[in-house]
C-alpha cells in the first residue's frame, strides 16, 4: 500500500483557483464561468469527442456540462472534491447518454432528457463525492495499462461507450455474472492505485 | 445461484459508479444506497476511480467558436463585450471633486488592476485598500463638512462637462484607447469599458452596476502609469433607470495618460480618496 503522497504544487495551486472560480460562478459571475471553461474545455472536450466518437456530439456535452455548472455551482461543497474531477465525471455522463439517445433512436439525436428514455444515467453525482489530484491520476493511468486484458477490455466498454453490464455480456459472449466480477475488480485494483487523499 | 444479505448490493456499487447497470439494478440499488452509509462511502471511492479514469483521456481544445455559444447557453447572456452601442447619456449632476496634489502614499491600485487582466474573472480577497479604511474615513469626515462648498462647484462643472460629453467625439478620435472593466467584490456581475483620448476625455459606460443608495453615489478614478501612481477623481455618477451609465468626462487636469480605471461607491458628492474597494477595475493592455 503506497504511503500519503503530497499534491504538487500547482496541483493545490490549480484546485484554490477552480474552488474560487465555482464560488464566483455561484455569485453570478460570467466571466468566472468564461475562465473556467478556458481551463478545462480541453479536458471535458477530449472525453466528449473520445466517447462520442462524433464533433458536433461532443460541442452539445461540452455545452451541457458548463450550463450544468452554471445551475449547480451553489451545491459544490469545496472540502472534498475537486472541481476537475467533478467536471470529467459530469462530462462522461453526458457523453454516455448522447451515444446512447442515439443508438436508441438513430435519426434523432435530441436534447437528452434524463428519464426519457431507458438507459440514461440518472445517477449525476453530487459534486461532493470525487476527490483527485493529478499524481492520482497519473496512478489511475498506469494501473488501467497494467490491469488483464480480460478486465480492462470490459472495463472500457462500460467506461467508454456506456454499455451495461448485460449488453457488455450481449456483446461479448461472456457470462453476465463473470462480466459483473470482471468489472468490480478492475475497478477495485484502479482504486488500490490511489493514494488515500488526506483526511476525509 | 442467490445472493443473500448485502452481498447483492457490494457486487452493484462498481456498476452503479459506471452508470453500467440496466434500470431494474440501479433503481434496486438507489433505494438501497439512500439506507446502506457503506455502500455510500464504497461509491465515493469508486466514483474517485471514474473520475480518474476520465481525466487520464488526452484532452482536446475545441474549436474556438464553441467557448462564445457554450458561455452564451449556459449563462444566458452573449458574452461578447465588443462594440456595444453607448446609451443615451444620463445627465445627471457631475460633480468634480477638487483633487489638488495626489496624496503621496495611495493605494497601488495600477498592480492589482494589472493583476486583474491576468486574473480574470477571480474575486478579490485581499484588497489592500482595507487596510487603509480606518483613515480614509476620517478624511470623509472632513469631506462631509465640505459638501456645500462642492454643491456650489456643480454650477460651474456641468458647464465643464457639458462641453465634453459628446460621447461621439472621444470615441472617434484618432488616438481613442479602450479599458475594459471587470465587475469585483459585491458587483461581479457588473462590466464595462472606459475610452479615454488625451484631447478629448474619457467615455466611461458601465453595465449592471447595482443602483445606490440614496446618500451614496459612484466616483469614477483614473490612474496614471507608475508604480505608486495614486487614483485621481474623474468625477461622480449615477445608475440609470435601464441598469447601464454612460459618463463623459474631461480627463483629470494634469493626467495626460490613463493606466487603469476604476469605479468604487462613494458619498454622495464622492469622496478626496477612495474609502471602499473598487466594483469595476481595469487596466489599459500592455504595450497598449
Amino acid at each position: 500500500m503506497k504511503g500519503v503522497s503530497p499534491e504538487s504544487p500547482s496541483d493545490v495551486a490549480g484546485a484554490d483557483v477552480d474552488r474560487e472560480l465555482i464560488r464566483s460562478i455561484a455569485a453570478g459571475s460570467a466571466d468566472a464561468l468564461a475562465t473556467l471553461y478556458d481551463r478545462h474545455a480541453s479536458t471535458v472536450f477530449g472525453l466528449a469527442r473520445r466517447i462520442t466518437g462524433r464533433l458536433e456530439d461532443a460541442e452539445e456535452v461540452v455545452q451541457d456540462v458548463f450550463s450544468q455548472v452554471w445551475r449547480q455551482a451553489g451545491r459544490y461543497e469545496a472540502r472534498r472534491a475537486t472541481v476537475a474531477g467533478w467536471l470529467a465525471v459530469v462530462a462522461r455522463t453526458r457523453a454516455i447518454d448522447r451515444v446512447r439517445a442515439r443508438v436508441a433512436r438513430p435519426d434523432h439525436v435530441a436534447a437528452v432528457e434524463p428519464g426519457a428514455m431507458p438507459g440514461l444515467s440518472t445517477s449525476a453525482p453530487d459534486p461532493e463525492q470525487i476527490t483527485l489530484s493529478g499524481d492520482n491520476v497519473r496512478r489511475v493511468r498506469e494501473a488501467l495499462v497494467t490491469l488483464p486484458d480480460a478486465q480492462r477490455s470490459l472495463l472500457e466498454l462500460a467506461f467508454y461507450e456506456g454499455l451495461t453490464h448485460a449488453e457488455i455480456a450481449a456483446r461479448t459472449g461472456i457470462p453476465l455474472g463473470t462480466v459483473k466480477t470482471r468489472v468490480r475488480t478492475a475497478m477495485i485494483t484502479l482504486r488500490g492505485a490511489l493514494a488515500p487523499e488526506g483526511s476525509r | 445461484m442467490g445472493m443473500t444479505g448485502h452481498e447483492s448490493f457490494d457486487e452493484l456499487v462498481a456498476g452503479y459508479a459506471l452508470d453500467a447497470l440496466d434500470a431494474a439494478d440501479t433503481a434496486a440499488f438507489e433505494a438501497h444506497l439512500r439506507e446502506c452509509p457503506s455502500c455510500q462511502h464504497e461509491l465515493t471511492s469508486l466514483r474517485a476511480v471514474v473520475a480518474g479514469i476520465a481525466l487520464s483521456v488526452e484532452p482536446e481544445p475545441p474549436p474556438a467558436s464553441l467557448r462564445a455559444r457554450t458561455l452564451a447557453r449556459a449563462t444566458g447572456q452573449p458574452h461578447a463585450s465588443v462594440g456595444r452601442q453607448a446609451d443615451a447619456v444620463e445627465r445627471k449632476p457631475l460633480s468634480v471633486v477638487p483633487t489638488g496634489p495626489p496624496p503621496s502614499s495611495g493605494p497601488s491600485w495600477l498592480l492589482l488592476a494589472a493583476s486583474i487582466a491576468l486574473a480574470t474573472g477571480l474575486g478579490l480577497y485581499a484588497w489592500t485598500l482595507r487596510t487603509e479604511l480606518a483613515a480614509a474615513r476620517e478624511t470623509v469626515a472632513e469631506i462631509s463638512s465640505r459638501a456645500e462648498t462642492l454643491r456650489a462647484q456643480l454650477a460651474t462643472a456641468r458647464l465643464d462637462a457639458a462641453r465634453l460629453t459628446n460621447t461621439l467625439n472621444v470615441l472617434r478620435s484618432g488616438d481613442v484607447m479602450r479599458i475594459d472593466l471587470k465587475g469585483l467584490g459585491i458587483a461581479p456581475g457588473a462590466s464595462g469599458h472606459a475610452y479615454w483620448s488625451e484631447a478629448r476625455g474619457l467615455v466611461v459606460d458601465a453595465e449592471r452596476l447595482p443602483p445606490t443608495a440614496t446618500s451614496r453615489t459612484y466616483q469614477l478614478w483614473v490612474i496614471p502609469p507608475g508604480a505608486n501612481a495614486a487614483p485621481i477623481s474623474a468625477g461622480t455618477f449615477d445608475v440609470g433607470r435601464s441598469g447601464t451609465s454612460t459618463v463623459a468626462v474631461p480627463l483629470p487636469s494634469g493626467v495626460r495618460v490613463v493606466a487603469a480605471v476604476a469605479v468604487t461607491e462613494e458619498p454622495a458628492g464622492g469622496s478626496v480618496k477612495a474609502t471602499t474597494p473598487p466594483l469595476l477595475l481595469g487596466a489599459a493592455k500592455a504595450g497598449a
